[in-house]
């Protein structure tokens, strides 16, 4: 029996449904393509309240998780967001997930539903000795992310955050943490509200519903897993499971801008050996001939395999397919157009730079039109 | 919009029409002509089609053997032939809107049109609209 989100009951009845690790999840409203234009062109609604929220407390908590991820916790200041990896002691990535910083003592992190038991016995192991409580608050809360141009317009009162910041605020008299973070690769906020149990989810249900009201009125849409997919695959964010995974460490992802080897952390000393000597890398792939490449479908370079699709989908705004592939570094190295092997035929595709789109007209660095 | 609880009613399935277990349809206007398309089910299910790859008119295609594809934003799936013949015609519509297929399914969404080799015997491993409707409700009970 698959589980359901709190916030289950408010959409189950306008939403195509999908399973997805073991939560039933709109897949979409009206449809993807409409969904994903909508978060790109206006705002968008997600229940994203699946996803795994960890509070980790006490006086270690700094110690504890500048050792476990790959990000400079203790750098960081109260109210800052960070994106970052946890990693094994061969570099490969457990999973990517956000720290929220709210005191020295005081952390959420918001990791993959799929690997949240994972992540909490790989957090516990290493938690041996120290100060310190890790709780999981999933089913005690819920998490919405607001994606789009216009979601300032929706969340006007929080404008002042910047990209990757947070803040305590209040939803009658229930904290509301507000940050300014998301999955799409536009402006957006997410939104976790705390105490909202399958039990008791009316509080959960009247900010979703509240907000979806203001989201239409600014001609934008509730949008489900499917658009979540094509929006940060449009972006170049990658998926744990599928374009990340353990066996993938952040240097082959061409992610070292969220990992700092100056400081002590588990994996360290396999990034610093692989960061002059990286065998592949995780690439963008634009397809041509009207050809959708689909994750594990081979790449060829000439005649030599030379990698594999790990996502690959339509892109509503290139309208074209586009993939994620990890790529051997020395094919890399000769050329940048590549063949895909799409059911029997090859289809030619060529590497892209991330994000997919032009940044000038869409995501969150787009040239703001007054 | 949604179809989180819709009832297997509401989808349009014509009579006069038959049906395979793959969700096609085919119309047979003479002997020698039936036009193929995918039933408003499969287009349901499809949602969002963004190309379809039509036959080359002149292949020969086989009974409940893939003739051509169609794909949507996260999956690609097989148009098996209702009938084995030859390919005569194809929709050439769709490559250019392939959202006919969603809007459309059986009329300006027809895919190609086939000359059957094999007409009279094939017939009995399709199903006529009603059937095919208890299919659909076998379907969402399983």
């Amino acid at each position: 029996m698959a589980k359901i989100t709190q916030l289950y009951s408010a959409y189950k009845d306008r939403a195509k449904l999908t399973e997805f690790a073991g939560y039933l999840m709109p897949l979409y409203f009206r449809g993807i393509i409409d969904e994903t234009m909508a978060v790109r062109n206006a705002v968008g609604i997600f229940d994203v309240s699946h996803m795994g929220r960890l509070r980790v407390s006490g006086r270690d908590s700094s110690k504890f998780l500048n050792r476990l991820l790959t990000v400079n916790i203790e750098k960081g200041e109260n109210g800052k967001a960070m994106y970052g990896f946890m990693c094994n002691q061969q570099g490969g990535i457990i999973d990517d997930l956000i720290t929220y910083k709210l005191t020295d003592e005081l952390y959420i992190l918001v990791v993959n539903c799929a690997n949240k038991g994972k992540d909490l016995d790989w957090m516990n192991t290493n938690a041996n000795g120290m100060d310190l409580r890790i709780e999981d608050m999933t089913d005690e809360s819920i998490l919405l992310a607001v994606q789009g141009p216009k979601s300032s317009e929706v969340l006007d009162n929080f404008n002042y955050l910047k990209r990757f910041r947070f803040d305590l605020s209040k939803y009658g008299n229930d904290e509301l943490m507000v940050a300014r973070t998301g999955y799409t690769g536009e402006d957006g906020f997410e939104l976790m509200l705390h105490n909202v149990s399958h039990q008791n989810p009316e509080r959960g249900l009247k900010l979703y519903s509240d907000l979806v009201e203001k989201v239409n009125s600014k001609g934008g849409l509730e949008a489900g897993l499917g658009a979540r997919d094509t929006l940060r695959l449009e972006a170049g964010l990658p998926l744990h499971g599928q374009d990340i995974s353990e066996d993938i460490t952040p240097v082959e992802a061409g992610m070292t801008r969220f990992v700092d080897t100056s400081k002590e952390y588990i994996g360290r000393e396999a990034h610093i050996l692989q960061q002059d000597d990286v065998k592949r890398r995780l690439v963008g792939l634009v397809a041509y001939d009207n050809c959708i490449p689909r994750p594990h479908q081979k790449v060829y370079l000439g005649t030599n395999e030379v990698g594999m699709v790990t996502s690959g989908t339509f892109s509503p705004v290139l309208k074209r397919g586009i993939a994620m592939a990890i790529l051997q570094k020395e094919a890399l190295d000769q050329s940048n157009a590549f063949e895909i092997e799409v059911r029997g035929k090859r289809c030619k595709a060529e590497i892209h730079q991330f994000p997919f789109y032009d940044a000038e007209t869409y995501g969150f660095r787009r040239k703001k039109l007054d | 919009m949604g179809s989180g609880e819709r009832s297997l009613t509401d989808y349009d399935i014509p009579d006069g029409l038959l049906y395979t277990k793959e969700h096609e349809w085919a119309k047979i206007i003479s002997e020698k002509e039936v036009v193929v398309g995918i039933t408003s089910y499969a287009a349901e299910q499809l949602h969002d089609v963004v190309f379809v790859e039509l036959p080359q008119p002149g292949n020969e295609v086989s009974q409940g053997k893939s003739a051509c594809t169609v794909e949507s934003v996260k999956s690609t799936s097989d148009v098996m032939s209702p009938f084995s013949g030859k390919v005569t015609k194809v929709n050439d519509e769709l490559p250019t809107h392939p959202e006919l297929v969603n809007k459309e399914p059986y009329n300006r969404g027809w895919f190609f049109v086939l000359e059957p080799s094999n007409l009279e015997r094939e017939k009995a491993n399709l199903m006529n609209a009603s059937e095919y409707r208890k299919y659909l409700q076998s379907l969402s009970s399983k």
